[in-house]
């Protein structure tokens, strides 16, 4: 296993909002596009699949699965709306839910690791300021959340856990899981838009 | 929105279960009660939240992709990309036989065969596509996201060349407005045409030539293409072959198809430094 950094993570953190997007030129046909879509974001995708997948075979599948769906709809991204990395993570969660909802595949989470993982992140949350600036927003509404409320959606989100394995790792009710997971979404993306809107006024800080 | 409060927090909470992948068969069917056209933009919206969230915690380390796999899935792309575009195809390079080529970028019979069969896979694709979301609609796509790309190469390509069209030796009858880009390091170029006439695909087809000294000194095929609107037009060059350092774009009429030797006796258009 080859750990690196995502390719901006050491780099400004807009360095992916002035990469040329490769997307467009798969939406054009371009065979050429194919093989810079996948050294850019090969290792994104494959990260996302081995993370909700405990299975490297399954997650080899749903890599494939993946990358047909972007060049099927690749041309759906549209840069005004967020960027081209977030698109590529977008489609590739998608595919990994319906994988999940049609296989009830259980996902990679592992209880020590998590836990050592949820401490660490909360200890660091400053190494989080990275990659893209939808990243860097998700963080600052997540900082504003309750803790309990930051640790379901991270590993609701991030590892893909199913509410009922959340619920038995964290002791906390499943339904109230549920509940926060869902409104905790909803009220980080509302936290994303309000921040967009005072950055167009340019009252907002980033 | 146009639900009301009470209602509009159980919507977008069981959007938020949809995203989540959590929905139970009851909420499913509770969700499929609203109409879904109305809230396709909060499901696009909650998606991309989850992105950020996903990308806010996972970027520090990435693993690689193993490299067996990142081959299948390059190897199987042209099957799926939504087709090639008709307007951005090159054939394999060609050039004058007259002037002495370097075996090494003469077309082969395997290359030819090559494009035979992806012409009928792009074909088929063309056709189910279509079907979909119709031919128009998709012509029109391919040409926004060509001129998106354009647009894009020309502001971030620092090593961008970009020539105004000037009429050839067989000037068009009206005047013929646009430019060519080409980016050299990102092997990415487009040629825009504002009043270009429109061809007749049947009969005749235009051909660009790319000339590049540093690569030989004579003209490298840089495909056929058609002109189906006399407004702008954005078409992607698709160069086979590397061009280092292009000195100047031409364009020709020919039979359909193309040639591998232009006569050159009609060419009503070309760009370069002078």
């Amino acid at each position: 296993m080859t750990g690196h950094s995502l390719q901006t993570a050491d780099r400004a953190d807009d360095s992916i909002a002035v990469r040329s997007f490769i997307l467009p030129r798969i939406a054009i046909g371009e065979i050429s596009a194919v093989e810079d879509c996948l050294n850019q974001y090969g290792a994104l995708v494959w990260s996302i699949a081995r993370r909700w997948l405990r299975n490297p075979s399954d997650a080899e599948d749903a890599c494939q699965e993946i990358f047909i769906d972007l060049w099927r709809s690749a041309n759906r991204f549209a840069p005004e709306l967020g960027s081209e990395i977030a698109f590529v993570s977008m489609i590739a969660r998608r595919r990994l839910i319906d994988r999940l909802r049609q296989s009830k595949a259980s996902s990679a989470l592992n209880p020590e690791v998590e836990f050592a993982e949820l401490e660490d992140e909360h200890a660091a949350v400053g190494d989080r300021l990275e990659i893209v600036d939808e990243a860097k927003k998700a963080t600052m509404c997540m900082e504003r959340l309750p803790e309990d409320q930051q640790k379901v959606l991270k590993l609701s989100i991030h590892h893909g856990a199913s509410h009922a394995t959340i619920s038995k790792r964290l002791s906390i009710p499943l339904g109230t899981v549920k509940t926060s997971a869902r409104r905790g979404l909803v009220r980080i993306r509302d936290c994303m838009s309000r921040n967009n809107e005072l950055k167009v006024k340019g009252n907002y800080k980033s | 929105m146009s639900y009301k409060e009470d209602e509009n927090q159980t919507l977008q909470e069981l959007l938020a279960g949809k995203i989540l992948g959590d929905l139970s068969v009851s909420e499913e069917a509770e969700l499929n009660k609203f109409a879904s056209e109305a809230f396709e933009e909060d499901v696009m919206s909650l998606e991309r939240t989850a992105s950020a969230i996903d990308m806010s915690y996972g970027s520090s380390s990435l693993q690689s992709m193993p490299e067996k796999l990142k081959e299948r899935i390059a190897r199987d792309a042209p099957d799926f990309l939504n087709s090639n575009d008709v307007r951005s195809v090159s054939l394999p390079v060609k050039v004058a036989p007259d002037i002495h080529v370097a075996d090494t970028i003469r077309s082969s019979p395997i290359a030819a065969r090559e494009w035979v069969a992806w012409l009928a896979l792009a074909g088929s694709l063309m056709f189910i596509v279509s079907q979909w979301v119709g031919i128009g609609e998709l012509y029109k796509d391919k040409e926004q996201r060509s001129k998106l790309t354009r647009v894009e190469l020309i502001k971030q390509a620092s090593d961008k060349i970009q020539w105004s069209w000037a009429k050839g030796k067989t000037p068009f009858e009206s005047e013929v407005a646009g430019d060519v880009v080409w980016g050299s390091s990102r092997q990415q170029g487009y040629m825009r045409f504002v009043n270009m006439p429109k061809n007749d695909p049947t009969k005749e087809q235009y051909q660009l030539w790319i000339v590049d000294p540093d690569r030989d000194s004579n003209p490298v095929d840089g495909g056929v293409f058609d002109i189906s609107s006399t407004g702008e037009v954005v078409i992607a060059i698709d160069a086979r072959l590397p061009i280092a350092r292009p000195a100047a774009f031409a364009i020709t009429i020919e039979k359909t198809g193309g040639v591998v030797v232009s006569t050159q006796d009609r060419l009503p258009l070309i760009a370069s430094t002078n």
